[in-house]
């Protein structure tokens, strides 16, 4: 296992490293002077001229490369020209909220997928198993964004039931921030419970072939005991790898969610930084999403090896 | 088997698996229902001038916010603009940004693929590492970062949608290249003397096609999702120019007045995103009978 971890490492290391090297690279996409991109409105010479110093843009591509890499690894992402705070800063406040919303919405995604996934796989070829065909298509091309929309003018427009948007941290009140997460969750969690039905349909009609299931038959045993201990945990072993995986596509799929929904996370800070052409602040959030995505897929690998005995010794 | 009848077997092989799966193809509903949806898309798209029934711009100030009716039949927007008329000339950026996008991520993943898979070594090293990274940064994520760092245009859209959807087929068309490298016919066409670039193109190429379409057909619907999104973040096509993300992202602040500014654009998106969804899995179960 600890072997596997180190093996993992060292392939996910470089790999993050060459991220940060595109990451870096986008700044040269910048049409013109990047000291002028990065000073947004600012147009005083002495500020620019601080800006090109500061980020050694007068250096050689891989000096800056080096310089601006060596910031990152003491935690300095820049300060944001919009808020003139420093971005690890914003960072740390920010990230908590995205993963309170990923979180719920994995528990959506997990309490509609995999219930769906295994009843059709249970129900195959029947109108069940077609209806929920259906619903994981559907799941897989409704715009997120388009669907909260839809929520907020039915439950917060018409009905008043809940918020249409904003955000209450948990301990100002609990109550109020479920009530601020129930909408976005299910928004955001829907297009992975789609993936996650699809996938345990599968696994769970690939686990009710094996001749262990058949010898179980003809034992004898009961089909609930032959569903729920013997063909159910098999079949959840790919789901959870997916499900961890699935975890750092929820962090990205949050841009839209938290847009629609205006909360201040990770993705709502893309774009802001976007509209206001706050380019450091763009990098860092693609930067720290890849890092958390590589440290999901470390994490999904070791799941796997976890939950599959055959591959734990 | 001599070498020549192998690569000549495996040339004549491929055409009758192109007939059988054409075959296979009319026999699966998902497919053809896919099919019909996009065919009346790209209808509505190339026919927009003669289908539309008023200009996608022209302003109508006396009909701001009108709820559907006869002459509005899906309403009309801020400006007085009639929603379908949006509608169907919105259905010109969106499928191009599926198409586009799709067309920029295979000119670039299948050559990589190839290469990568065929000649192994270093070369295998580099460009699966670049796909790794590409991979590690999620898919929305980079496609916003490149179009905020390239500039918000419809094109600008395509192209960082395209070259973040590029990684999917790099390793893709990498496996099915090492799957395909160890086939007799291309032993047979190395021992014929066949230069790299004819064997690659001639023999490997043709034969790892299969799952690249199915691929490519799933990541339009993507594409048009992300191109949406994009447009919904004001980083796709511009205003004044249709777009179905756009209008959302207008629709939204006049939901309590004209709920109809959101909710038909959005429906066309996903009837769409529906429609390549379809032919795609259609295109899998065949292509890939097995899959199913």
């Amino acid at each position: 296992m600890v072997g596997l971890l180190w093996r993992r490492l060292a392939v996910a290391i470089p790999t993050l490293l060459l991220v940060s090297m595109m990451v870096f690279s986008l700044q040269k996409l910048l049409p013109g002077d990047p000291a002028l991109a990065l000073a947004g409105e600012e147009r005083n010479p002495e500020v620019i001229e601080y800006l090109r110093e500061k980020y050694h843009f007068n250096d050689p591509i891989p000096v800056q490369y080096a310089h601006w890499l060596g910031s990152l690894l003491q935690g300095d992402f820049g300060t944001s020209i919009r808020t003139r705070l420093p971005i690890g800063q914003m960072l740390l406040e920010k990230l908590p909220v995205t993963i309170e919303l990923a979180v719920l919405s994995m528990l959506v995604a997990v309490a509609l997928g995999l219930p769906i996934g295994i009843i059709a796989a249970l129900k195959r070829g029947t109108s069940v198993d077609y209806g929920a065909s259906v619903l994981g298509l559907i799941g897989l091309s409704i715009p997120n964004f388009w669907l909260g929309i839809m929520l907020i003018l039915l439950f917060s427009v018409n009905l008043g039931w809940l918020p249409a948007g904003g955000y209450v941290p948990p301990w100002e009140g609990l109550w109020l921030n479920i009530k601020s997460m129930i909408m976005p969750s299910f928004v955001l969690g829907t297009g992975t419970a789609a993936i996650l039905m699809r996938h345990a349909r599968s696994a769970m009609l690939g686990s009710l072939k094996q001749d262990y299931i058949r010898t179980a038959r003809a034992k004898g045993v009961k089909e609930r005991i032959i569903v729920l201990r013997h063909a159910l945990p098999n079949a959840l072993i790919p789901v959870v790898t997916l499900g961890t995986l699935q975890f750092g596509e929820l962090l990205a799929g949050a841009v839209l969610t938290e847009q629609v929904f205006s909360i201040p996370g990770f993705g709502k800070m893309i774009v802001d930084g976007v509209f206001s052409r706050d380019y450091a602040v763009v990098q860092a959030v693609v930067l720290c999403t890849a890092a958390i995505f590589l440290l999901m897929s470390l994490l999904a690998d070791l799941a796997y090896v976890l939950l599959n005995p055959r591959l734990r010794g | 088997m001599t070498t020549e009848t192998a690569v000549v077997s495996a040339t004549s092989a491929s055409q009758t698996g192109a007939l059988s799966v054409w075959r296979r193809l009319r026999r699966e509903p998902s497919a053809i229902i896919g099919a019909i949806i996009i065919g009346f898309f790209v209808a509505l798209a190339i026919f927009a001038p003669f289908i539309a029934p008023y200009d996608p711009n022209a302003s109508d100030w006396m009909a701001v916010r009108a709820a559907p009716s006869l002459a509005h039949l899906l309403g009309t927007d801020d400006l007085g603009r009639d929603v379908l008329s949006r509608v169907i000339y919105g259905a010109r950026a969106s499928l191009a940004a599926g198409v586009v996008s799709v067309l920029v991520a295979l000119a670039i993943g299948i050559p990589l693929g190839l290469v990568a898979g065929f000649f192994g070594g270093i070369l295998d090293m580099i460009i699966s590492r670049i796909a790794d990274a590409l991979l590690a940064c999620p898919f929305l994520v980079l496609a916003i970062a490149l179009a905020a760092f390239l500039g918000p245009s419809l094109e600008n859209a395509m192209i960082a949608i395209g070259i973040s959807a590029t990684p999917i087929f790099i390793r893709l068309t990498r496996a099915q290249t090492l799957v395909v490298r160890n086939e007799e016919y291309i032993s047979a066409a190395i021992s014929l003397g066949i230069g790299n670039v004819n064997l690659i193109t001639q023999h490997v190429l043709p034969n790892v096609l299969a799952p690249i379409i199915v691929q490519a057909t799933l990541t339009m619907a993507v594409a048009v999702l992300a191109e949406a999104s994009l447009a919904f973040l004001g980083l796709g096509q511009l205003p004044p120019a249709p777009s179905w993300g756009s209008m959302l992202d207008v629709a939204r602040q006049f939901l309590s007045e004209a709920p109809w500014m959101a909710l038909f654009p959005g429906l066309t998106i996903v009837v769409v995103v529906v429609g390549f969804n379809l032919l795609g899995d259609g295109l899998n179960d065949a292509l890939n009978p097995r899959s199913e």
